[in-house]
């Protein structure tokens, strides 16, 4: 039975909070990065890896993970693919309009369970938004850690996201940087591959790893298993599993997946704990 | 340059022994090639195959609608070639250094006598030739879905 502590909460919860777009930039063709800032003032202190609820009034709500600075709660930055109507609102937004934001919402990457290990990031596509924040808290914290790489595959170069931070990551001696593309002209000068075929050339102790991996299901799949066949163990794989949050806060179960509302109990969660679902036709 | 030096970023040279080492280094040559010289070529008769032991060589092609298209790239400790071990020993892509490449040439057609005369040796190359063919054709067909999203063209 639900408590009516958890009834008070749970409308509460469902207001949202008057945010004001400070400035947008287009990464892509049909891919933005929105900063925001809080019109009460407060920021949102957020973990990485998870996600707010954005409302474009009059369009509707929809789940998008915190692309920004964990140690900078007052620019609430989000990267917003155009592929719907929400979303396709988000991204015609202009500095000044506003937008109605709850959150922030579900479990993080365990950054803290790096410690003293090597901390692998590996991302395709869009998925680096939801990553952005952990490389970032990693670039923060790399005395602690015993290596931060990051694996980024794309579809081609143009698709990549964040050129000023990978060029910048890039040339960073705390963070060893490969990316790789699916397909391109003879004019770039970078890799061509599956993502996973720039695994040798990472420096990692596979037994004192902790990977993080976002991407398509597919891509999160195939490189889990590449990474466990490497001696990684599969609870020190952690992935993102997206769904389509409605109300966020565990009721409405649009984002049910097996035994798991993944607003609450993800969308970040180790391989071992989804694989077997992930095989599943349908679950 | 020893093959020895490699041996560390090789799987065909950490299965080798002492025996097939010094074979492979008698028909070795270090070749160095600057950014955008061309390898091979595609239809080219495969004398010779690579191991990449600096730099990066991409494998690319030549469509009717605009310039060539990258298909893949081989960095450093990788195999470059593989159709050189089976008929008709012809390349299928052209092979064009990206960057200033040191590779590491095996005569081909040396390599494959010495393969019919020495079982072990035989086993060790087939079997390295084999896993880089079946790591290329997985990471070929995971492409193939076409995962990662783009913006229209």
């Amino acid at each position: 039975m639900t408590s009516s502590a958890t009834l008070q909460q749970g409308p509460q919860e469902m207001i949202p909070r008057p945010f004001r777009l400070v400035d947008k930039e287009w990464e892509t063709g049909d891919t933005a990065t929105l900063i925001l800032e809080d019109l009460e003032g407060e920021g949102v202190d957020f973990e990485p890896g998870q996600f707010m609820m954005l409302y474009v009034f009059g369009l509707g709500e929809v789940p998008i993970s915190v692309s920004g600075n964990p140690r900078d709660p007052h620019a609430l930055v989000h990267t917003v693919r155009s592929v719907g109507a929400v979303t396709q609102g988000i991204c015609a937004l202009e500095p000044g309009d506003v937008v109605g934001l709850r959150g922030p919402y579900g479990t993080s990457w365990p950054v803290d369970a790096a410690v003293g290990k090597d901390l692998l990031i590996i991302t395709g596509g869009i998925g680096l938004a939801p990553l952005r924040p952990a490389v970032l808290e990693g670039l923060a914290r790399r005395d602690e850690l015993s290596s931060l790489s990051l694996l980024y595959g794309a579809r081609t170069p143009k698709d990549l996201l964040y050129k000023q931070d990978l060029l910048g990551w890039e040339t960073s001696p705390d963070i060893h940087v490969e990316i790789s593309v699916d397909r391109a002209g003879s004019d770039w000068r970078g890799d061509v591959g599956l993502v996973t075929t720039l695994l040798p050339r990472v420096d990692f102790d596979p037994s004192n790893t902790e990977a993080f991996v976002c991407g398509p299901e597919i891509m999160m799949r195939v490189v889990a298993r590449e990474l466990r066949d490497l001696g990684v163990p599969l609870e020190k794989i952690a992935i993102s599993m997206e769904r389509n949050m409605k109300c966020a806060i565990g009721f409405c179960g649009h984002c049910q997946y097996g035994s798991d509302f993944l607003c609450k109990t993800g969308p970040v969660g180790t391989f071992e704990r989804f694989e077997r679902r992930m095989n599943a036709g349908e679950v | 340059m020893s093959l020895s030096s490699l041996k560390m970023t090789s799987p065909l040279l950490m299965a080798l022994d002492e025996g097939g080492l010094v074979f492979l280094e008698s028909v070795a040559t270090e070749l160095e090639y600057p950014t955008g010289a061309q390898i091979f070529d595609e239809d080219q008769y495969a004398d010779t195959f690579y191991l990449v032991a600096e730099g990066k060589v991409g494998l690319e092609v030549d469509v009717p609608s605009g310039p060539a298209v990258l298909l893949e790239t081989v960095g450093t400790g990788e195999l470059l070639g593989v159709s050189w071990l089976t008929h008709p020993y012809r390349w299928n892509w052209r092979a064009r250094a990206m960057e200033h490449a040191i590779l590491v040439a095996f005569d081909a057609d040396a390599v494959r006598k010495q393969c019919r005369e020495d079982d072990s040796l035989a086993a060790i190359v087939y079997l390295a030739v084999a896993h880089e063919a079946q790591r290329r054709l997985h990471a070929a067909r995971v492409r193939l879905l076409d995962l990662y999203p783009g913006a229209p063209e």
